[in-house]
């Protein structure tokens, strides 16, 4: 109240106010309002399109139940075009259309793709999304030259917006989800109209087409989509290198043959970037081993090649596609990759190397467990462990004799990891009990004691405890794991390694206790 | 002297109005450019092309990088959510930081996770983690245990054990949508240029449904300040991020759900210690790193993938979330004060930086003044009632315009909550967290600020109660 009186309202110094603005009250009042205006609105739009939704998706809902069996039975081969047509054509609406758009386009199986197509065409949902994406006439020249095999004009100007304007995202988007629905249709359909959205000046136009060619695998839109990769990769073009992979790593070994003149390119990243499209193309397809047919001489030769390229990205990448060859020359290339001077040479090589049809290179991959780069001693021990049990018993037989520290720890971790060293101590323990105790005392010379105490509490072989609990008895200093191990077993009653424990434990103690 | 007071205070005013002013105008330009690119992604998402990717080979691995300090209560949901996530290649490394309740020996017996001795390589310097744990049989998980030693720290620990190209950090409170992490990797993947990171949306999940690490039902939670905060986090995932993304001035990503390229991070020098807000601090610095070595990157925000989170529930645990927040903004824009109006840094130098230094950083001390001096003023007689109108109009009114668009947003593009009844709540929240939850959190953040000055800058930890009681079938059963 005293800084009220001392302020005194009534005497406010309007002369010397930042404020005085004749209309301020009422600027102030009309914002107001209109924020509330705009409130409300707010609130009547969320509340009119929640009514709306519901509205909309129910009139769909029953469209989909109508269409659905039509649909299937079309799809099943049991009706006719003309038929179909005669049940379906009765949908106009806006809802039912979408019904059947996506009942449609869920049906489309590689079995009935033309099928479908034709009715998608006939429907004249085809001529919409080409509409959207090329325009009125365009489209129609396109459509023409498809179903009725019309010679395709070349591209002209577009009219209408410009440019600029029609390659804005917020233009663009509409085009690009209508250019991802030619993905679904029959290989004529996919090569004429995702082929000429290829040439959108949107770039995500573009990309949807790229993804569509992908998914389609057709054969003749491979090369532009090599050259697509080139673009991406050599900067002149706006699609992501992944994106153009993404696609080309679709396609299968049969269309390997237009890689051809890509991996002569003289740009090493171009090379490198096909190569490895076709180590996906294998890996796809399981890297089956291929015989003469189906590479042609020429690719065989060009890939064989690339194993002596100067660029030791190139080399890497084909080690893992020549793997799949399978024979002598191969086995000859892949030892020189196993020797090469680069570490990622030689860690592709390992990894492509380690199947059980090139056993003969079996000692170079073990030679590169103690190679001088931590990438390639864990990619020599990764591959020696997914090699199964021959493999496994090559590794122990390099962690028991090896005096290179890192090596054996790389094995350790190896070992650890798969969870081969429970089931190594467990198929051993029966006929080489000596080779599992020798293994243990190596793990705990390297202080890996956690693996063999959790194994010492879990297993099921008494043999095998004993020799881990001999094992683990052995150690200066326990680790902590151990000793919760062991203090485990003295609490478990019946446990029969339960009075070993007690006393290992006890001489613990008393060494402890003496050192204090 | 009364005239003299009554000058200070009525430039006082003028400056609390500036800054609202300024504050609502640039809010206004960000809700602009948001409305456009999230109405425009949601359009182009709907088409699930991103689905693409999980059958890709180009598609990378991914390391999620769990950090964990003292969350027993949510953690297995969390590792559970994770693991049924639809991404083709992905580690799962939950770095216990020295927790001192059960958070792992809940992991350890839910996963039946056995004690291992691994290699550690230190690409980014710190001590050797104290132990690990792994079940071959779930080969993606990994559980490190290392002493308390903060986030960042934990963080580090997490990057230099991963092997995947990129890794996405996530709050141990923290659900993600099935299909979130391809969504996030998606504009890393179509666009030609190096993208370093990209953030996605994170929800609150308090009220919400769960089964076996999923959100099987979104609701809104029980109390005020909980569905306050829901309609805060829906303004702010909705109507600022996208705003600086679209502009290219990512300045913040939630560390609950970012994903980041590896290789770049460890350049960087890995996420710093010496702020209690990493993931502000690590954004800031990789923008310094890459300017600096004149790289080319690109930062986004992606508003549709989903990582549910756990809210405060109590004013307490709120005021500590935002003090800290509030602090942790404040010392990352200290430590990068040098990229402020540089050009060298682009947007994030002459526009995100100020912004957040200025309006979202000092401001808060500005706002709260105003927030209190103003109705005083007023009250005196010192302030007429036109600037008091405006006052209002510009702290409130528009506020509550900014949350209700924000909300009406969210039906347009992302439409998370079901019911009619829960988007009209929120809409009466948006009205609603204006008056009295806005104030609040202005005067918590203000006293982050102080705090920053007074060099109280301690990490203030939240306990969290876990998103939902967990009664998920053990692994090991």
């Amino acid at each position: 109240m005293v800084l009220r009186r001392w302020f005194d309202r009534a005497k406010w110094n309007w002369r010397v106010s930042v404020f005085y603005f004749k209309h301020l009250v009422a600027i102030a009042l009309w914002l107001s309002v209109v924020v509330v205006a705009i409130d409300g609105s707010f609130v009547v739009y969320v509340i009119w399109r929640r009514i709306w939704r519901k509205r909309y998706y129910a009139k769909k809902d029953l469209a989909r139940g109508r269409f659905a069996p039509v649909v299937d039975r079309y799809a099943a081969g049991d009706l006719s075009v003309e038929k179909a047509l005669a049940l379906l054509e009765c949908c106009r609406r806006r809802p039912e259309r979408e019904a059947l758009q996506e009942l449609l386009l869920a049906a489309i199986a590689k079995d009935n793709v033309t099928r479908l197509t034709d009715l998608l065409v006939q429907l004249r949902y085809v001529s919409a999304w080409a509409m959207h994406v090329f325009g009125r006439r365009r489209a129609a020249e396109l459509l023409d030259h498809v179903c009725r095999g019309v010679p395709l004009p070349p591209r002209r100007r577009r009219y209408g917006w410009p440019a600029a304007v029609r390659n804005l995202r917020v233009v663009a988007v509409r085009r690009a989800i209508a250019a991802r629905y030619f993905t679904y249709l029959s290989d004529d359909f996919v090569r004429v109209l995702a082929s000429e959205a290829l040439h959108d000046g949107s770039s995500e136009v573009r990309r949807v087409s790229i993804q569509a060619l992908g998914r389609s695998r057709f054969e003749h839109s491979l090369t532009f989509l090599l050259a697509e990769l080139r673009d991406a990769i050599v900067g002149r073009s706006a699609i992501s290198i992944r994106t153009v992979r993404n696609s080309v790593a679709r396609y299968t070994v049969s269309d390997l043959g237009e890689f051809l003149p890509f991996l002569a390119d003289t740009e090493p990243r171009v090379r490198f970037a096909m190569v490895d499209a076709i180590r996906e193309i294998f890996a796809q397809s399981g890297n089956p081993p291929l015989a003469g047919a189906e590479v042609s001489a020429d690719l065989r030769r060009a890939l064989m090649s690339l194993c002596e390229d100067g660029s030791p990205d190139v080399r890497a990448r084909a080690a893992g596609v020549v793997a799949s060859f399978q024979d002598t020359a191969t086995v000859a290339a892949l030892r020189k990759l196993l020797e090469d001077d680069n570490q990622f040479v030689r860690l592709h090589a390992i990894r492509a190397a380690s199947r059980p049809c090139y056993r003969e290179l079996l000692p170079h991959i073990l030679r590169l467990v103690t190679d001088k780069s931590w990438r390639v001693r864990e990619a020599a021990v990764h591959s020696l462990a997914g090699l199964g049990s021959e493999g496994l018993e090559r590794l122990a037989e390099v962690f028991l004799s090896t005096s290179d520290r890192y090596a054996a720890e790389q094995i350790a971790d190896e070992l650890q990891r798969s969870g081969a060293l429970a089931q190594m101590a467990k198929a051993m323990v029966g006929r080489e009990v000596e080779v599992v105790r020798q293994l243990g005392a190596k793990m705990v010379a390297l202080e890996r004691t956690a693996a063999l105490a959790h194994i010492l509490l879990t297993a099921e072989s008494q043999p095998l405890r004993v020799v881990l609990l001999d094992v683990l008895a052995g150690v200066p200093t326990p680790s902590q794991p151990t000793l919760s191990a062991l203090e485990r077993i003295t609490q478990q009653e019946g446990d029969p390694l339960q009075g070993r424990s007690r006393a290992v434990l006890a001489t613990r103690a008393a060494a402890a206790g003496g050192r204090a | 002297m009364r005239e003299i007071v009554i000058y200070v205070l009525d430039y006082a005013n003028a400056v609390f109005l500036l800054y609202f002013f300024v504050t609502n105008v640039t809010y206004t330009v960000l809700m602009c450019i948001s409305l456009y690119s999230v109405s425009l992604h949601a359009k182009f998402a709907s088409q699930r092309t991103y689905l693409d990717l999980a059958d890709s080979p180009v598609t990378p691995p991914v390391a999620l990088l769990v950090p964990a300090y003292n969350e027993e209560k949510g953690i297995v949901q969390t590792v559970q959510s994770l693991l049924s996530l639809h991404y083709p290649e992905k580690e799962i490394i939950v770095i216990d930081d020295g927790s001192s309740d059960g958070t792992r020996e809940q992991l350890v017996s839910h996963f039946a996770l056995q004690p291992m001795e691994l290699i550690y390589r230190a690409a980014v310097p710190t001590p050797r983690p104290l132990a690990f744990y792994h079940n071959p049989q779930i080969p993606e998980l990994y559980l490190i245990q290392t002493a308390h030693g903060g986030k960042s720290k934990a963080l580090n620990i997490g990057i230099n054990f991963a092997r995947s190209p990129y890794f996405c950090t996530v709050d141990a409170d923290s659900i993600i949508e099935r299909d979130a992490l391809l969504r996030l990797i998606a504009p890393v993947l179509q666009h030609p240029e190096n993208t370093v990171v990209s953030g996605g949306v994170v929800r609150i999940a308090n009220g919400c449904r769960l089964e076996a690490g999923r959100i099987v039902g979104v609701e809104l939670p029980a109390t005020w300040i909980e569905r306050s905060q829901v309609v805060e986090y829906i303004r702010t995932f909705l109507f600022g991020r996208p705003g600086w993304n679209a502009l290219r001035a990512m300045f913040i990503a939630s560390g609950a759900f970012c994903l980041m390229h590896k290789e770049s991070v460890i350049a960087a020098g890995g996420f710093g210690h010496d702020t209690v807000t990493e993931d502000i601090d690590a954004i800031a610095t990789l923008h310094r790193f890459l300017a600096d070595h004149q790289r080319q990157y690109r930062m986004v925000f992606t508003s549709d993938p989903i990582c549910w989170t756990e809210a405060p529930r109590s004013l307490r645990a709120l005021a500590k979330q935002r003090r800290r927040w509030q602090l942790g903004l404040i010392q990352t824009v200290m430590k990068h004060h040098s990229m402020l109006f540089n050009p060298r840094y682009g947007a994030v130098g002459m526009l995100a930086l100020p912004f957040h230094a200025f309006i979202e950083g000092i401001g808060a001390v500005v706002e709260a003044a105003g927030t209190v001096l103003i109705p005083i003023c007023f009250a005196l007689g010192l302030v007429p009632l036109p600037v008091f109108l405006l006052f209002l109009l510009l702290a409130i009114g528009y506020g509550t315009l900014l949350s209700m668009g924000s909300v009406v947003l969210e039906e347009l593009t992302l439409r998370r909550y079901g019911r009619t009844r829960d988007v009209l709540v929120l809409l009466a929240y948006a009205v609603l967290e204006n008056i009295g939850y806005r104030q609040l959190t202005t005067f918590f953040r203000a006293q982050g600020v102080i705090h920053y000055f007074l060099g109280r800058r301690r990490w203030e930890a939240v306990e969290h109660k876990g998103i939902a009681t967990p009664n998920a079938v053990p692994y090991a059963s």
